[in-house]
């Protein structure tokens, strides 16, 4: 048998492993995630206000524009027909309004399942992380050692 | 244990202040932010209604915009916050950006404070943050470190030999030899005495006369005698007592005859200077010449030396013996021109600089007039570094080159800062018109003169000027050559040279500087002066009245002089012309210079009355200072100035009083230790920075601010009492609650 001490030091080692680098990669994964879920409500966003434009038949409309800090100023676009969209890598295309949306559901799409690869990516460093605190847990049984802690994520 | 807790403390400080300090950062960093965006707002706001129209790119959501046109551009939608929304144009709600920027400022130079005030409690413990600590420079704070050499210390006493050698580069080679090898012999002395003390402390014996024997044999380094007498003083110790006793009775009889040839007895000269100086004693000695001889001299550096490594004012101690040995001189018939006053002018010297001086003096058992001269031209120059030294903090650098008035500005710096370095001068011509023997009664003056710096002087041995020495370095060799081929009239001559170089002090500097570029002219100068010399002398003779008068500076009522006259009477014995001793620089100058016209006197002097009464030394003595020719005062100026200082200093003092009070001078500073200290009845009302929100503020809110700051500033600068002031107000109702809170807890 080992040492108490080089098990309980393996025990340490691996909670800081958990710790230290499985919560934080399931951190950096799940801000990802939410990074693109923020984008795809932005285009959901865009392509409604788009369907506004096109269910009115606005061919010229007022709106009011932020100048910073909640200043308003208005503005008055001429023509409604173009929309520039950023199509991502800091592009913005000229897009007709039915183009718009069109890109907007692919984009959509898209983002979807990006964000559906970092939930993946998520359950599974969660999975690792409950793994090592199970062994960990079962090594601490073994040594009667008192029951694990952060057991429960 | 004791550390362990020590560090978990530091490390639970560490770690609040970081905290403290890494939120206060992010708040900052915000604050920074929200300005920046008010700027941008603002210059967009002013520049938009510059046109009706702006053609832009309408943000359409995040993702998308479309080309349109910015309309009623002179209208803004300004939200006050609360989904409160009001229309203002352009200016106006420039404005409103304004008063927010202020709001904004404010809270970042609060926030700013907050963390100077963590990072001062942080600076408990330096380094503690992991930052590099600046001075007020700028510079990173560095520990100095200096390695320590112990052999510094220890050799320093020895390396005061070597220092006394300042001069020596202004002698001869041969003499230089000649030097070398009596110091080489003084080492060697040293060294023997050493020995014999440690034989001593063992216990072992060593007769006076064997010691007297050895050092009128000057038979110092073999231990023959020694080994004879040892065994004799181990047989028994009733005979070693007997010996003692013997010894200790031919030593008292020594005493009188050779009191400096016994090595043994140095220890006690520093003591018994006076007593060893005994006029009576110097002339029945056996001889002048063995006085003089380099025990002699050994024994007078050795006393020093130990003098002032038992008292920390050794100087001081020498020079209260040497004082007295002046007064005993003085009393002495001047039956023969023996070297004593001379010995006396050398051992004067090193009791605070090198001893080199009283080496060479004592180098020439016969010294001619001429080495004479030229020793106590060394001694002058060896005086010259002190002098400056005391003198050089009040005197201007223009004076410094002047040396003799700068020896008497010293005594008038005491006095009054402002009195010149050429006002001093005078002091020697008093001296030197009122004595028909001009040579005898200028070297009193000088005495006098150098006895009080001496007994000014701080203990401390003046560093050498290099610059200062290279002059005359430069001019000794020519000048002296000079004055010694004419025996009397080129003295005297030379001191009336002397005389008018100390009258016009500025042109002697000018050709200082003049002999420093070109000392090829040196000799020139020299035999003109000596061509001048007699009709000088005359003028000096027959009108000593006339000649002070058209003096372009006014002489001054400088007391030393009549300490000089005093002196001088009984000084006449001295055949030393130590007038000689003057610098020969300032020879040049003078010489060279007495074509000239007029000289202006020095800026810095107080006009003195130049009238015979001033010489009464009754007078003189009284330290007063007449003035005939005042320099006009502009009254308003002065009362200008006197006005403006006392304002100054009361600020000043007030500002210190709050500081040592309350440790802060910053309104907020002071404000936080209130927090923290004062104890607040209830019903005290204190008047408190309001809180600021950004975007709920009323523009009346932002002028009631704007009022509050100016206030704040005029409190900090607080220069008078003002009612309308706020913290002063403050300080007392806060003064009073700390009161009132103190006495509520003592009941």
């Amino acid at each position: 048998m080992q040492s108490d001490a080089a098990v309980q030091q393996k025990l340490a080692r691996y909670e800081t492993f958990v710790n230290d680098t499985l919560r934080r990669d399931l951190k950096d994964a799940l801000d990802a995630r939410d990074v693109l879920y923020d984008q795809i409500s932005e285009y959901l966003k865009l392509a409604k206000d788009i369907e506004v434009i096109k269910d009115n038949g606005l061919t010229e409309m007022k709106t009011q524009v932020d100048l910073g800090s909640n200043f308003y100023v208005q503005a008055k676009i001429p023509d409604t027909k173009h929309i520039f969209v950023n199509v991502g890598f800091g592009f913005h295309a000229e897009l007709t309004l039915d183009e718009a949306l069109a890109f907007i559901t692919k984009k959509e799409a898209h983002l979807q399942k990006r964000a559906e690869k970092y939930t993946e990516k998520a359950s599974q460093i969660r999975a690792h992380i409950k793994l090592v605190l199970e062994a960990m847990a079962e090594i601490m049984k073994l040594d009667t050692t008192p029951p694990p802690r952060n057991l429960n994520l | 244990m004791d550390r362990d807790s020590e560090t978990a403390e530091l490390a639970n400080y560490f770690s609040k202040f970081s905290a403290a300090l890494t939120r206060l950062d992010e708040e900052l960093a915000r604050w920074k932010n929200y300005e920046s965006d008010y700027e941008a707002l603002k210059t967009t706001l002013l520049d938009l209604p510059k046109e009706t129209s702006h053609s832009v790119m309408v943000p359409f959501g995040n993702l998308a915009f479309m080309p349109g046109k910015l309309v009623h551009t002179n209208e803004v939608l300004v939200m006050l916050g609360d989904n409160w929304f009001v229309d203002r144009s352009a200016v106006q709600a420039a404005e409103i950006v304004d008063r927010r920027m202020e709001l904004v400022q404010e809270n970042i130079t609060k926030i700013k404070a907050q963390e100077e005030a963590i990072r001062t409690k942080s600076g408990v413990a330096p380094g503690l943050l992991g930052r590099q600590e600046y001075n007020e420079e700028g510079l990173p704070i560095v520990e100095i470190t200096e390695p320590y050499f112990s052999d510094d210390e220890e050799g320093a006493e020895k390396k005061e030999t070597p220092a006394g050698l300042l001069p020596f580069s202004q002698k001869t080679p041969e003499e230089q030899a000649a030097d070398r090898a009596i110091l080489d012999r003084l080492a060697e002395l040293e060294r023997e005495d050493e020995e014999r003390e440690r034989r001593r402390e063992a216990g072992e014996i060593v007769t006076s006369d064997e010691e007297t024997s050895e050092s009128e044999e000057e038979d110092y380094d073999d231990g023959e005698s020694e080994d004879e007498h040892r065994p004799k003083a181990l047989d028994s110790d009733e005979e070693y007592e007997e010996e003692v006793w013997e010894h200790s009775g031919n030593e008292s009889e020594e005493d009188e005859r050779e009191e400096d040839l016994s090595p043994r007895k140095t220890v006690r000269f520093a003591d018994q200077v006076a007593k060893a100086m005994k006029p009576s004693q110097a002339s029945s000695s056996s001889s002048t010449i063995k006085t003089k001889s380099p025990s002699d001299i050994f024994d007078q550096m050795r006393s020093k030396q130990q003098a002032a490594r038992n008292t920390g004012s050794g100087p001081m101690v020498n020079m209260s013996n040497l004082e007295s040995t002046f007064s005993n001189l003085m009393g002495t018939p001047a039956a023969a021109p023996r070297k004593k006053p001379l010995i006396v002018e050398v051992d004067e010297t090193p009791a605070l600089a090198p001893e080199a001086p009283a080496l060479k003096s004592s180098l020439k058992p016969t010294p001619k007039k001429q080495s004479l001269f030229k020793q106590s031209k060394i001694q002058e120059v060896v005086e010259k570094p002190l002098i400056k030294e005391v003198v050089q903090p009040a005197a201007a650098a223009q004076e410094e080159i002047q040396q003799p008035p700068k020896k008497l500005s010293k005594f008038a710096m005491a006095r009054a800062a402002a009195a010149a370095g050429g006002s001093t001068a005078p002091a020697v011509q008093a001296a030197a018109s009122s004595a028909p023997i001009i040579a005898p009664s200028a070297k009193p003056a000088k005495l006098g003169v150098s006895d009080l710096v001496f007994e000014r002087e701080v203990p401390s041995v003046a560093p050498t000027m290099p610059g200062f020495s290279h002059v005359v370095e430069r001019n000794v060799t020519p000048a002296v050559v000079k004055e010694t081929a004419p025996p009397t009239s080129s003295i005297t001559g030379f001191k009336d040279v002397v005389e008018n170089t100390f009258t016009k002090p500025a042109p002697a500097k000018d050709v200082i500087e003049n002999t420093f570029t070109k000392p090829s002219g040196i000799p020139e100068v020299g035999s003109s002066s000596e061509g001048r010399k007699k009709s000088l002398f005359r003028q000096q003779q027959q009108q000593p009245q006339q000649q002070s008068a058209r003096r372009m500076l006014p002489e001054s009522a400088f007391p030393d002089s009549s300490y000089g006259l005093d002196e001088g009477d009984e000084y006449d014995v001295t055949p030393v012309p130590s007038i000689s001793a003057r610098p020969p620089n300032v020879v040049v100058a003078s010489s060279a210079d007495k074509g000239k016209a007029p000289i202006k006197p020095a800026m810095k002097t107080i006009p003195v009355v130049a009238s015979s009464k001033l010489r009464d030394t009754a007078l003189l003595k009284g330290s007063v200072v007449e003035r005939e020719e005042i320099e006009s005062v502009d009254e308003d100026e002065l009362e200008d100035d006197m006005l403006m200082r006392q304002v100054v200093s009361e600020y000043q003092e007030r500002r210190q009083a709050m500081i040592a009070q309350h440790g802060a001078f910053n309104r907020e500073d002071i404000e936080r230790i209130w927090e923290q200290q004062v104890v607040i009845p209830p019903g005290m009302m204190i008047p408190e920075t309001p809180i600021e929100i950004v975007h709920d503020m009323d523009e009346d809110d932002y002028e009631e601010e704007d009022d509050e700051e100016e206030e704040e500033e005029e409190a900090v600068q607080e220069t008078v009492v003002d009612d309308r002031n706020q913290p002063p107000k403050k300080l007392s109702l806060f003064r009073a609650a700390r009161l009132t809170g103190s006495l509520s807890k003592q009941e």
